[in-house]
């Protein structure tokens, strides 16, 4: 028998080994890949879910924040205490910072979230901050109203704009971290693959090593047992040794001691120890891999705390969670939403959620909804859900799909969240941008909304509209009377007064001050505008109760019809203004409709305002000036001095088409001024040529009497020209007197301080007359040239004038006479014993230079221009 | 005589060594002896709380004293309590970002769950509400709240926590009296220390043309007026209408008119002489009264239309002499927070002075009132009253009130001596106008009349006002159908119990309703 080498040179315990290391070679590097593709995939998965939960986390802040500010702008428009307003405005200061800052936040921490997106939020963030930003100014003036326009208009828009975009990055965030989850999938089963594979290889070499084994050690093992078991049965020969490895040696050992069982015994328990020793390495290797495999199972354990964590936070989320099913059936609801919506998770588990259900929500809604979760969309909006108890708020609804990595969707999550205030608080603030705060009723922008609208529905219908324009005719003298207290509570009533003669489709709004606007929908003619207002009219003939004071007030009400008066509603208010001062002109308690001679004369005085602004820088007035005369002597007192304008676009305008309108515009004032000026400065040159006790009358507008310097500028006038104040006549009518008694008296009182003398002009034109020459410190009294005018013919007239006189001299005055044109009248007024007169029969209004003229010629031969008594 | 408003400490020596508490404890007693009309202040348990209890610990006391209650089951733990002010107070409550309110929870494991009030008076609002611990009132209004039951007397429950009120520098309360005490007992605690003071616009007052002028046409010179005479010649003087400029902005709305009135009623009041003589009959109606009336219709002429209009109180006035649309106004010195920030159209143009008063022997008498004032009251309905008093315990603490008042978004006014000179506190508001606030501090008298019915009797009186300031009667006849409507009120809540009340709250005033005309000993 002979037993063959292996391999030359190597020995047995040398190619176990080799083989050993092989081994361990082959289960380390599948360990270490299998640990690498573990780590690996931990590191991908929480890389996933930071680009997922972090951003997520940031803009739940994020709208959080956003929410909060809005609901402070919000507060800030209704607050009405000023160190309150100042201290919430500081509020919402500090979360427009904390805002900024968050948002910075989140636009520099690494995200999937594309830049373009992340920058129009921080544009949007920009618009809104900086429409904020305006709402310092008005909150330190406490003007609300601007504030709660601020928060109307400017920020609501710029508010729900960044809230969508927000929105649209929760999205952009979702889709791409579920790219990224994707990603992530495939390159670990790539992962897998490979190691799998390597596996298979390292499994064949090891097969093969064994196979190889068997053949070098087995084979020869049994040629051994089998020369042993030849010779101990039968005995045998000598092994014929070949080969220098081990088995050569046994079999020379064998050989050697043939004779001695024990020998080959012994060499058969060394074969047997090695085999152990290999077992036991074996035994070792495999608890190595069971210690990676338990390392891995803790690994898989962490990862499942933290979704614990994460359903936790989901448990205690201030926001209302409900997850559904794909067919909308209830799967799991969150405290929150159950505080939120007044149900209980007990209940509405496995029932078809509310915002799914056609009978709870619009069908259409739900199908748009479904439609667009679906197709992996999410939907958002704002719902009114009803509460079991019948109750019903307004919430902030989220859905999205929830999709696995296979791209299924397993369930529709749904976020609600309360905006019950917020809605509130909106609504309480567009209520006070539309309405009067006093009366409740439309204010001026819900009111031309409205007639915008009925104008629309007319000439889709070709039908007509109207629109009544009422102005309380006495309104004023309420106010005065009884304080605007009161004035308020008759507003009010009146409103209301108004409001309960119409249909409920029709409107009634205040348009400011004491001005109503009726607007009629769907008016077949104007029988029927004209109906309402005479209806409107009469209603006002009973007496309101104000503060336990009956008081009596009646309208002007001016009408204005579509198409026939005007096809916009601006032109209609417009011309329904116009209206209703026709029917004040008329005497007032009347109603007017709008006639287009009406909108010629505005444009006439809108023409005279326009070339009457600047007409005294350009010099177009000049003054004339009409002797005033001694009745008895004929001898020339003075002069009223007398306005012209010429304008050259309108020639020349007569002062009673512009007096009226400079007044209103405030233009009087300078243009008084000039007059004031010009006068004295013509009056103190003839002061100085001819008499030194020449008088000059000067008009004086309410307006320009009750600007607050005339009294000081009459003063410095007089002084830098040189007059001698009392012969200075300042001429007032009955409107001057009319209002705020006590501060003309005020003013006459000084004015007579320093020295100038006051006339009472146009006397008998006002029923109060009497009473005012009595009550203030005229001088002089000027009859008005109506009564003088027919003293020859209408007795009355000449009652009248004859009793002014009397009177006039019995409290002290001088009297003028005006528009004195006949002899007769001369006769007539020098018997009633009146002083002065004025008119074409004594001269007409002179130039200045004619005046000097006539003055200067007295002056070398004394002359008269009447005959004197 | 004595000066009640500066007498010794009644209320406690805070930090003193034991002597220094002997020394102290004597002279409360020698004081009180001294004082006929404060022996029920020994009744009262206050002065033996306060003589053996130093107040540097008061707010660990108060964190203390609720763990206490919380480890014997006295008080739940995490317990809430419910704490309502108002808009403009929050954050003078609850700290800068909140922080006073997180120590608070922090250290005492409970709970703070503040809410807003309604910027009103408080009696309707803890009539309607019974949710709440712990509320605000203002200093007029604690004898209404009191007789009515609506918030409960203080006093047992300073003893048992051995709180103090020392009421003198350097670290005492300003104003104990006229903000903390009814009929002997304690029933408020002081947390805000709003008394009028007199805002003028400083460039103008320093203009070289303007004292010229002002010299030439009145034979001074421009300077703080110290009567309301002379305050009535600067808002003349600096009047101008016709720019939208006013001489004066002060409130003169129904609901706040009076106090506007009272400076002045003290200013013309004879010494001895308050809203009531001896036998509680109105004295408002003598020729003093309808001075002071007469001062105060008088301004009306030199400020905006809009000032009578109902609602528009320092809402409306101070805002327009923030943007610099008046010359001078009336209010607290919580003002000088928001005309001392650089934003201010007015920064650095504004000055603040004492309240006019009177010139007594050559020296100025400012008479300010207490007007608004945040006192800390617990309703009778409070469900944690316990935990209530000891938030306002810790709250007031020296060194916790100091951080309080000196928050910048609140307006809680500088109530305890100390407050005047910390650094904090003093950068937010500004060295000069706090040192015009401390230094009228010795003269600022109770608000209202200081008797149940306060709001009944204010309310007469405020409509009157508003009446002759529409110019629809005059101040005599205001002052006469003031004094007549206060006799009824009188009458209808009974004369007997009413004039009781008078006369204890009539011994705790000074002889003169000007403190310091008083000779001092």
């Amino acid at each position: 028998m002979r037993l063959r080498p292996s391999h030359a040179g190597i020995t047995l315990r040398t190619r176990l080994l080799i083989s050993l290391v092989m081994v361990c070679a082959v289960v380390l590097a599948l360990l270490g890949m299998a640990g690498l593709i573990s780590t690996q995939a931990t590191d991908r998965a929480q890389a996933v879910l930071d680009a997922q939960i972090q951003p997520l986390v940031l803009l739940h802040g994020l709208k959080t924040r956003l929410h909060r500010i809005r609901e402070s702008e919000v507060k800030l428009a209704l607050t009405e205490d000023f160190f309150a307003a100042f201290s919430r405005h500081e509020r919402l200061v500090a979360e427009r910072k904390n805002f900024g800052e968050a948002l910075a936040v989140l636009c520099n921490a690494p995200s999937a979230t594309p830049a373009h997106v992340l920058e129009r939020v921080e544009a949007l963030w920009t618009q809104y901050d900086e429409a904020l930003a305006a709402l310092g100014q008005p909150v330190m003036e406490m003007r609300m109203e601007e504030v709660a326009r601020i928060a109307t208009y400017e920020t609501a828009n710029r508010f729900a704009a960044l809230s969508s975009a927000l929105d649209r990055v929760a999205e952009e965030t979702r889709l791409a971290a579920k790219a990224s989850f994707e990603d992530a999938a495939l390159r670990q089963h790539r992962q897998w693959r490979i190691l799998k594979l390597i596996a298979a290889l390292g499994t064949l070499a090891f097969v093969l090593w064994v196979m190889w084994l068997w053949r070098a050690l087995f084979g020869r093992l049994l040629a051994l047992n089998t020369a042993a078991t030849e010779m101990a049965t039968e005995g045998r020969a000598e092994l014929d040794v070949t080969g220098r490895d081990e088995l050569s040696a046994v079999a020379l050992a064998f050989n050697a001691m043939q004779a001695r069982i024990q020998a080959r015994e012994s060499a058969l328990r060394d074969a047997q120890s090695e085999l152990e020793t290999r077992v036991l390495l074996r035994t070792s290797e495999l608890y190595d891999v069971n210690t990676r495999l338990l390392r891995e199972a803790d690994e898989r354990q962490r990862a499942e705390q933290q979704l614990a964590l994460l359903s936790k936070a989901v448990e205690q989320s201030p926001v209302g969670i409900v997850i559904t099913d794909t067919g909308g059936v209830v799967r799991y609801v969150n405290p929150a939403m159950e505080v939120v919506s007044g149900g209980s998770q007990g209940v509405a588990v496995g029932r078809l959620a509310g915002v799914f259900d056609p009978a709870m929500n619009s069908p259409v809604r739900v199908s748009e909804m479904l439609r667009r979760l679906e197709a992996g969309a999410d939907w958002d909006g704002e719902l009114e859900v009803g509460r079991p108890d019948g109750s019903r708020y307004w919430a902030h609804v989220s859905l999205s799909p929830v999709v696995e990595h296979t791209g299924d969707t397993t369930h529709y999550l749904v976020l609600s969240e309360d905006i019950s205030l917020r809605k509130a608080q909106e609504a309480q603030i567009l209520h006070r941008a539309h309405h009067d705060a006093l009366t409740d009723l439309p204010n001026r922008v819900l009111a031309m909304d409205r007639l915008n609208q009925a104008l629309l529905h007319a000439e889709r219908h070709a039908g007509r509209a109207a629109l009544l324009f009422i102005d309380m005719d006495n309104f004023k003298v309420v106010n005065d009377r009884f304080g605007h207290e009161m004035g308020d509570a008759l507003l009010v009533n009146a409103g209301q007064r108004i409001r309960g003669l119409l249909r409920a489709g029709d409107t009634v709004a205040r348009h400011g001050g004491d001005e109503f606007l009726i607007i009629l929908d769907d008016v077949g003619g104007a029988d029927v505008a004209a109906s309402v207002a005479e209806g409107v009219r009469q209603a006002f003939a009973a007496p309101f109760d104000v503060g336990g004071n009956e008081v009596f007030v009646t309208l002007s009400i001016g009408a204005a019809l579509y198409p026939d008066d005007g096809v916009s509603a601006s032109v209609l208010l417009r011309n329904a203004d116009l209206a209703m001062y026709q029917a004040k002109e008329a005497g007032r308690n009347s109603w007017r409709f709008f006639e287009s001679r009406l909108h010629e004369a505005t444009q006439a005085r809108v023409e005279i305002e326009t070339c009457l602004r600047g007409a005294l820088e350009r010099g177009e007035f000049r003054l004339v000036y009409q002797p005033v005369g001694d009745t008895a002597s004929g001898r020339i007192f003075g002069a009223e001095a007398l306005i012209r304008w010429d304008s050259p676009v309108l020639g020349a305008v007569a002062p009673d088409r512009f007096i009226e309108i400079a007044e209103r515009t405030g233009l009087v004032v300078p243009i008084g001024d000039w007059v004031l000026e010009t006068a004295c400065r013509q009056a103190a040159q003839w002061q100085r040529e001819f008499d030194p006790g020449f008088h000059i009358a000067i008009n004086v507008s309410p307006r320009q009497f009750r600007a607050d310097d005339f009294v000081s500028r009459v003063a410095q006038v007089l002084a830098q020209q040189g007059v001698a104040p009392h012969t200075l006549m300042i001429e007032v009518t009955e409107g001057l007197l009319l209002h705020d008694h006590d501060e003309v008296l005020k003013a006459f009182e000084a004015l007579i301080a320093v020295g100038a003398r006051l006339a009472m002009d146009d006397f008998g034109t006002g029923y109060a007359s009497l009473r005012y020459l009595k009550h203030f410190p005229f001088h002089t009294v000027k009859i008005d040239r109506e009564f003088v005018r027919d003293i020859g013919n209408d007795p009355d007239d000449r009652v009248l004038v004859d009793t002014a006189i009397r009177m006039g001299k019995s409290l002290g005055l001088s009297v003028i006479a005006e528009g004195v044109e006949t002899a007769d009248q001369l006769a007539i007024l020098r018997g009633f014993d009146c002083d002065l007169i004025q008119g074409y029969y004594f001269s007409k209004p002179l130039s200045a230079e004619g005046l000097h003229a006539v003055l200067a010629k007295a002056l070398v031969a004394p002359q008269h221009l009447i005959n004197p008594a | 005589m004595f000066n009640l408003w500066a007498a010794a400490p009644l209320f406690g020596e805070p930090r003193c060594s034991c002597e220094n508490q002997r020394q102290a404890w004597r002279h409360v007693l020698q004081t009180i002896v001294r004082i006929k009309g404060l022996r029920w202040l020994i009744a009262s348990g206050l002065v033996l709380a306060v003589a053996g209890v130093p107040a540097a610990e008061q707010a660990d006391r108060a964190v203390a004293a609720v763990k206490q209650l919380v480890a014997t089951g006295a008080l739940p733990a995490g317990a809430a309590l419910r704490l309502t002010v108002k808009q403009g107070n929050l954050a003078s409550f609850l700290g800068e970002n909140e922080q006073l309110k997180a120590d608070w929870e922090r250290a005492t494991g409970t709970e703070i769950d503040a809410r807003i009030m309604p910027q009103l008076a408080s009696r309707a609002f803890i009539q309607d509400d019974d949710t709440v611990d712990l509320t605000i009132a203002r200093s007029n209004e604690t004898p209404d709240l009191v007789s009515e039951g609506l918030i409960m007397p203080l006093s047992p429950l300073i003893e048992r926590f051995g709180f103090v009120l020392p009421d003198t520098p350097p670290d005492g309360f300003v104003h104990v009296r006229q903000q903390a005490l009814f009929n002997g007992q304690v029933v408020a605690i002081p947390a805000d220390g709003d008394a009028a003071l007199l805002f003028l616009r400083r460039d103008m007052m320093e203009d070289p043309a303007q004292q010229a002028s002002f010299l030439a046409r009145f034979g001074r010179t421009l300077a703080p007026p110290r009567t309301w005479a002379e305050y009535q010649d600067l808002v003349a003087f600096f009047d101008r209408p016709a720019e939208g400029f006013y001489g004066a902005l002060e409130p003169r709305d129904t609901l706040t008119g009076w106090m506007y009135w009272m400076p002045r009623f003290l200013a013309h009041a004879q010494v001895g002489q308050h809203l009531f003589d001896e036998a509680m009959r109105p004295t408002i109606d003598s020729p003093e009264g309808i001075a002071a009336t007469e001062s105060y219709l008088a301004t009306l002429a030199h400020s905006p239309a809009g000032v009578l209009k109902q609602g528009n109180d320092y809402s409306f006035t101070l805002p327009l002499f923030l943007s610099g649309k008046g010359f001078s106004t009336i209010i607290t010195v919580a003002a000088a927070k928001l005309a001392n920030t650089r934003t201010s159209p007015v920064y650095g143009k504004v000055m603040a002075v004492p309240m006019p008063g009177r010139v007594v022997a050559g020296q100025t008498v400012p008479h300010p009132t207490l007007i608004y004032g945040n006192n800390l009251v617990i309703p009778a309905r409070a469900k944690h009253k316990t935990l209530a008093f000891l938030f306002a315990m810790w709250l007031t603490d020296p060194d916790i009130s100091a951080r309080s008042v000196g928050v910048a978004g609140g307006f809680t006014d500088p109530y305890r001596y100390h407050h005047f000179d910390d650094p904090r506190i003093r950068a937010v508001y500004g060295e000069a106008f706090l040192d015009a606030a401390k230094a009228q501090l010795p003269y600022v008298a109770p608000a209202g009349t200081g008797l149940p019915g306060d709001a009944a009797y204010l309310e007469a009186l405020s409509e009157n006002l508003s009446v002759a300031a529409h110019g629809r009667q005059s101040a005599a006849a205001a002052m006469h159908n003031t004094a007549r409507q206060w006799e009824a009120i009188t009458e209808q809540r009974g004369r007997r119990a009413q004039v009781a009340h008078w006369q204890r709250y009539r011994a705790a005033l000074p002889a003169s309703a000007s403190p310091r005309l008083a000779p001092v000993h």
